[in-house]
C-alpha cells in the first residue's frame, strides 16, 4: 500500500495492472457521479422525456416497482454498472484518449438502446421500437448526453492517471 | 406547523457565503500572489508526489455523492415542491420518499465516517497534517494582510493550509450537530427517549441552521476546487498525486515533508545538541 505523501517513482509509461484496476474503480465511480448529475439536471430542467432513470435501470435488472425501493436499488446498480464499464475502459482500451472515452460512451448508448428496445420499462408505454418517434428521440438525446458525459469523464481521469504515472523528467 | 428556520434567514446565510466567494474571485481567481518563502527544490528523481491514497479518494467521492443526496432530499423536505422534479430519477414523488432516502443515506454516511477516522488516523496518519499548529495562526494574519494589499508576505503552508483545516473542522462540527439533532428528530426504531416540544423546536432550528452553514462550506469547497489557480491541486483528488513542480511551488517541505527526507528523532537530537554546543 502506498502511504500518503509517498513518492510516485513508476518508470513505466503504461499503467500496471493494479493502477489500471484503481483507475477502473475510481474513474468508473467518478464518471457515474457526473452522469448522475446530468440525469438529475435533465430531469430538473425538463430537457428530455422525464422518467425515473434509476428506477428504470432497476426494472431492466428485473427489480419490479416504481417507488423509492426500486429507485434505491437502481441507484446502487447504476454505480456498479459504471464501475464495470470502468474496467472495460481500463483493460480494453490502450491509448486512453478522449476519443476512446467518447467511443465507449457511444457503445454504452447502443447497449442501453438495445436493452430498451427489447425490454419495456414499466414507466414507459412501450419499448424504443413501439413508442412514438418524438418520445424515442427525446429519450435517446437524454441517454446520449449521459453516456457521452460518462465517457468524457472516464477519459479525463485516465489521461490524468497516465500523466501522473509517466517516468521522471 | 413544525418550527423551521425562516427561509429568508437560510437565504441570508447562503448569500454571505456567496459574497465571500465573489470578493475572493475578483481578487484571486486568476492572480495568485507570489509565495515569499524561498522555494526548496525536490532533489529526488520523481515526477509526481503522492497526496491521497486510493481509499482516501474513493472515500471523498462516495462522501460527495452521499452528502449530495442528503442535501437534495433535505432541501426538498425544507422547501416542499421546489426540488421535486430533481428527484424524479430516483423514483421519489412525495415527502415520504424524500425522508426514506434522507434517512437511508445516514447509514452510508456513518459507515463512511468510521472508515475516514480509522483510515486517516491509523493507516495513513494524517492527524499531524489536519490539526491546527501555532504557525497556522501566524499564516492567517500574513495571508489576511496580503489579501488586503497590506503586505507582500505569503507563506508556504503544510499539506493543508489554515483555511482548509478550518473547512475540514467546520464540516466535522456541522456533521456532529446535524447528526445529533437529526437522529433525535428521526429517532430510528424508537431508541431515544421522547424529547419535549421546546427541545424538538430547538433541534429543528439547529438542524436547519447547520444545514445551510454546511451547504455554504460545501459551496466554498467546490468553488476553491474549480478555480483555475487550484486545478493543479484538484487533480490529486482524481489521480492521487500532484506534480513535483506544484509541490515545490505550493508547499513548505519543512511543514509537509516528502517521505525519506524526514530526519529520524535521534538524528534531530544529535543536530540539536551540536548546534547548542556551537552556540
Amino acid at each position: 500500500m502506498q502511504e500518503t505523501g509517498q513518492v510516485t517513482t513508476s518508470g513505466h509509461e503504461r499503467l500496471n495492472l493494479r493502477t489500471r484496476a484503481e483507475l477502473a474503480i475510481l474513474g468508473g465511480f467518478v464518471s457515474s457521479i457526473a452522469t448522475a448529475i446530468i440525469a438529475i439536471a435533465i430531469s430538473a430542467f425538463g430537457i428530455s422525456q422525464q422518467y425515473s432513470v434509476f428506477v428504470g435501470l432497476a426494472n431492466l435488472f428485473g427489480i419490479s416497482g416504481s417507488g423509492t425501493d426500486a429507485g434505491l436499488w437502481g441507484f446502487a446498480l447504476f454505480f456498479v454498472v459504471g464501475i464495470v464499464w470502468g474496467f472495460i475502459f481500463a483493460f480494453g482500451f490502450r491509448e486512453y484518449t478522449m476519443m476512446e472515452g467518447l467511443a465507449l460512451g457511444t457503445i454504452q448508448l447502443i447497449v442501453t438502446g438495445f436493452l430498451m428496445s427489447l425490454v419495456q420499462i414499466p414507466q414507459l408505454s412501450g419499448t424504443l421500437l413501439t413508442l412514438p418517434l418524438s418520445t424515442v428521440l427525446a429519450l435517446l438525446v437524454g441517454l446520449a448526453v449521459g453516456s457521452l458525459t460518462w465517457g468524457a469523464a472516464m477519459a479525463y481521469t485516465a489521461i490524468e492517471y497516465v500523466k501522473s504515472n509517466q517516468p521522471p523528467h | 406547523m413544525l418550527p423551521r428556520l425562516p427561509l429568508e434567514y437560510a437565504v441570508l446565510i447562503i448569500l454571505v457565503f456567496v459574497a465571500v466567494f465573489v470578493v475572493h474571485f475578483v481578487r484571486r481567481a486568476y492572480r495568485q500572489p507570489v509565495r515569499t518563502e524561498p522555494k526548496q527544490l525536490v532533489q529526488a528523481p520523481i515526477r509526481d508526489v503522492k497526496m491521497y491514497d486510493f481509499v482516501q479518494r474513493i472515500y471523498h467521492w462516495v462522501l460527495f455523492l452521499t452528502l449530495g443526496i442528503m442535501l437534495l432530499t433535505g432541501l426538498s423536505l425544507y422547501v416542499p415542491g421546489v426540488f421535486s422534479s430533481w428527484l424524479i430519477p430516483f423514483g421519489i414523488s412525495d415527502a415520504a420518499g424524500e425522508l426514506f432516502w434522507h434517512t437511508t443515506m445516514v447509514w452510508v454516511l456513518l459507515g463512511l465516517l468510521v472508515i475516514h477516522i480509522v483510515w486517516d488516523l491509523a493507516a495513513v496518519k494524517e492527524w499531524g497534517n489536519i490539526w491546527f499548529r501555532v504557525k497556522d495562526i501566524k499564516d492567517v494574519f500574513a495571508r489576511g494582510r496580503n489579501f488586503f494589499g497590506r503586505s507582500k508576505e505569503y507563506p508556504r503552508p503544510g499539506k493543508y493550509d489554515i483555511f482548509m483545516k478550518t473547512l475540514h473542522w467546520g464540516f466535522a462540527l456541522s456533521l456532529v450537530v446535524l447528526g445529533i439533532t437529526g437522529i433525535f428528530l428521526w429517532n430510528p426504531y424508537g431508541i431515544f427517549p421522547g424529547i419535549n416540544a421546546s427541545t424538538d423546536s430547538l433541534f429543528r432550528i439547529l438542524h436547519d441552521i447547520f444545514t445551510f452553514l454546511f451547504l455554504g462550506l460545501i459551496m466554498g469547497h467546490i468553488y476553491f476546487s474549480v478555480i483555475p489557480a487550484n486545478w493543479k491541486l484538484t487533480r490529486a483528488m482524481f489521480t492521487g498525486s500532484v506534480t513535483k513542480e506544484a509541490y515545490e511551488e505550493e508547499y513548505n517541505p519543512e511543514r509537509y515533508p516528502l517521505p525519506g527526507s524526514q530526519k529520524k528523532e535521534p538524528e534531530k537530537k544529535q543536530e540539536k545538541m551540536k548546534s547548542e554546543a556551537k552556540s
